[in-house]
């Protein structure tokens, strides 16, 4: 009787031990130790979640940024059913801004239908929305409508002005620059490199200063092998630019400086 | 045969347990996807939309927010912020030069509070062209205005409290009794009833003359540092106006080249360290923090004798970059500035290295982002760890009393 009393202690302390890990199973993991790790890790996410909400992160209180703030304003005047070419522009150039590409392209729809004149101004936003999803043949031909639009724009300007006596050159819409600019990149990421240049040769007539797209020009000219009119276009954006950066490097790349 | 029939035992009774672990990992690593998912899913919300720059391209700035304006129409946006103030709970007051008035933005940048006496013209307490900002410990506003020669004192409520007149004023600090005001030819110290302690300098080039104050900070203990601008020079007095000393930090009038010290303290022949040094503040180290509008920067001197320290800044849109920052102030609790950059029309909070004053500043920073939210959870697991810990070894004495007792009775008996 004793004995057999002896033998369930020892074995009821035995089990209050640190026991071996029994063979054959999976690193040593046991279902306690699960439910236990499920538990722990569903409440501290939970009360992750809760202060989260309770400090009010997951909804911050004012825009942080100037993407955020134009997304909120022109957003707003939006809304409110504007009309103004540009106010819809800076709203889609906000969200292309913000990689909200579902938005912008229906916010472009929607501009179309709303804006009665600079419609190249939307379209130059077109371009730039094919151009950040990386469908570079859809840039040119969008790029091309824009172009298109913005010089109906100007012709239209130019009338008005001959009606009113004024005598000088109407200044082009900001849409033909970005869209001459980024038809020019399109074509340059398909190896089009004698078009880009073709391209940026037409914008440099209006923008013969812009030391940018003279350094854009100087790599596709280099790309394409005219290492002397790329050593020419860099050199020229040195002297809009000192010390620019691009140009200084452009030159080295093509050996004309150390 | 016993050994056979107690494998043939333990696969029945094993089955069963293998599936149900199969299944608890399957969920663990389930909730573990889910928990991945949401986690990607909270932090595109965290993020802010937009292009921000790295510490690098911020040229060594940790960019925290930027301050834009209090609602979504465009006449509610900042249009040229050309001074800011941090009182003591945190508050962000700015001054909009070409609207004729300061607004309040919370910490987290939500709006709190606009403060004008109506349109220019309009009433004797209206701004015209407030561009100077302080406030005191008790939370008053100090507003400078340099068309109307005065300091108008405010409530955070709008009510005036009192009106100073400082002519040409450029630049306000108060810190105590003393309200320290700049202006285009010295500063001078009041009390804060508006009387006059002291008043320094004349307009000039001489070394006890000044070519506007742009700036001018009064540490704890009562020393006044003002910056010159066009003298590009930084000075240090007693908090009875005596001068301790005066450096030259970069060539008069922003004309290039290097600078001829003439008797001051500065190198001959050293490189300019600021362009056109403008406002000042003291961060939680001490150090003399002053913005520097055409070096797009932010620069730290030493407050012993106003070297060099640090640069810190870029030119720039991205969020971290300056567009000619004019206005400076630090917040000690958050261990962060704001600085008003004028021509990007907004205020950005911003850090820069050893800024703080305790060993635990780090702690407090992150504390102030977003990673506040793993604050309880880590609390919480922290509890969870030492409950365990405590059970184990109770469980673990336990069963070592229980030991001894039974090693003990067959000896006794």
């Amino acid at each position: 009787m004793s004995q057999l009393s002896e033998e369930s202690r020892m074995m009821d302390i035995q089990s209050d031990l640190p026991q071996p890990r029994p063979a054959g199973k999976a690193g040593g993991v046991t279902n306690r130790s699960l439910v236990l790790a499920i538990l722990v890790v569903s409440v501290l996410w939970l009360s992750f979640l809760a202060s989260a909400l309770v400090l009010g992160i997951l909804n911050p209180p004012a825009p942080r940024t100037a993407v955020e703030r134009s997304i909120g304003v022109y957003g707003d005047a939006v809304e409110q059913g504007t009309t103004d070419a540009v106010i819809w522009a800076d709203y889609i150039s906000a969200l292309i801004a913000g990689k909200q590409y579902s938005r912008a392209e229906g916010a472009i729809e929607d501009a179309l239908a709303a804006v009665t004149d600079k419609t190249s101004l939307i379209l130059a936003q077109r371009t730039r929305l094919d151009f950040e999803l990386g469908d570079y043949e859809s840039t040119v031909e969008s790029a091309d409508g824009a172009i298109a639009a913005s010089r109906e724009e100007t012709d239209i300007m130019r009338e008005n002005f001959a009606k009113r006596g004024i005598t000088s050159e109407p200044d082009p819409s900001p849409a033909l620059a970005n869209a001459q600019l980024l038809k020019a990149q399109a074509l340059a990421e398909l190896m089009q490199f004698d078009d880009a240049i073709e391209v940026l040769d037409e914008f440099l007539e209006t923008a013969p200063s812009a030391a940018d797209a003279l350094v854009l020009r100087a790599s596709y000219k280099r790309e394409a092998g005219d290492i002397d009119g790329a050593r020419a276009d860099y050199e020229q954006a040195l002297l809009y630019i000192p010390d620019y950066a691009a140009a200084l490097e452009g030159l080295e790349s093509i050996g004309a400086i150390d | 045969m016993r050994e056979q029939a107690m494998n043939d035992d333990s696969q029945v009774v094993s089955s069963p347990k293998s599936t149900t672990r199969r299944a608890l990992i399957l969920v663990l690593t389930a909730l573990v996807l889910i928990l991945l998912g949401t986690s990607y899913f909270l932090y595109s919300i965290i993020k802010p939309v937009g292009r921000v720059a790295t510490i690098e391209e911020a040229g060594g700035l940790e960019w925290v927010r930027s301050i834009y304006g209090y609602g979504d129409t465009l006449e509610e946006q900042l249009r040229q912020p050309n001074d800011v103030a941090i009182g003591p709970d945190g508050t962000i007051w700015i001054t909009d030069q070409t609207k004729q008035q300061v607004v309040g933005f919370n910490p987290d940048g939500s709006f709190e509070a606009l403060l004008h006496q109506g349109p220019r013209g309009s009433s004797p307490h209206a701004f015209s062209f407030p561009n100077a900002l302080a406030v005191d410990e008790e939370g008053l506003i100090y507003v400078g205005d340099s068309e109307k020669d005065r300091i108008t004192v405010l409530r955070r409520d709008n009510t005036v409290v009192l009106e100073y007149v400082v002519p040409d004023v450029r630049s306000v600090a108060v810190r105590g009794d003393r309200v320290v005001a700049g202006s285009i030819a010295g500063f001078v110290i009041l009390d804060k009833a508006g009387e006059v302690v002291r008043l320094l300098g004349t307009r000039g080039q001489g070394i006890d003359q000044f070519d506007t104050v742009s700036g001018v900070a009064v540490s704890p203990s009562g020393m006044i540092y003002a910056v010159d601008t066009y003298n590009n020079r930084l000075s240090a007095y007693d908090r009875d106006g005596n001068r301790l000393w005066i450096r030259q930090l970069g060539v008069p009038g922003n004309q290039g080249g290097q600078i001829q010290s003439e008797g001051l303290s500065g190198e001959e022949g050293q490189s300019p360290e600021t362009q056109l040094p403008l406002r000042l503040t003291l961060d939680g180290a001490g150090r003399l923090v002053v913005v520097d509008s055409f070096d797009f920067s932010i620069t730290v001197l030493d407050p012993a004798d106003g070297h060099l320290i640090g640069k810190y800044g870029a030119p720039g849109d991205a969020e971290g970059q300056f567009t000619y920052p004019v206005g400076i102030d630090y917040d000690e609790s958050r261990d962060w500035f704001a600085v008003a950059d004028l021509y990007n029309s907004r205020v950005q909070v911003v850090r820069i290295p050893d800024s703080g004053n305790r060993p635990l500043s780090p702690v407090l920073r992150s504390l102030s982002g977003p990673w506040r939210a793993c604050l309880f959870p880590l609390a919480l697991l922290l509890m969870l760890i030492l409950v365990a810990l405590v059970v184990r070894r109770r469980r673990r004495s336990r069963a070592r009393a229980e030991r001894a007792a039974f090693e003990q009775a067959p000896a006794q008996e």
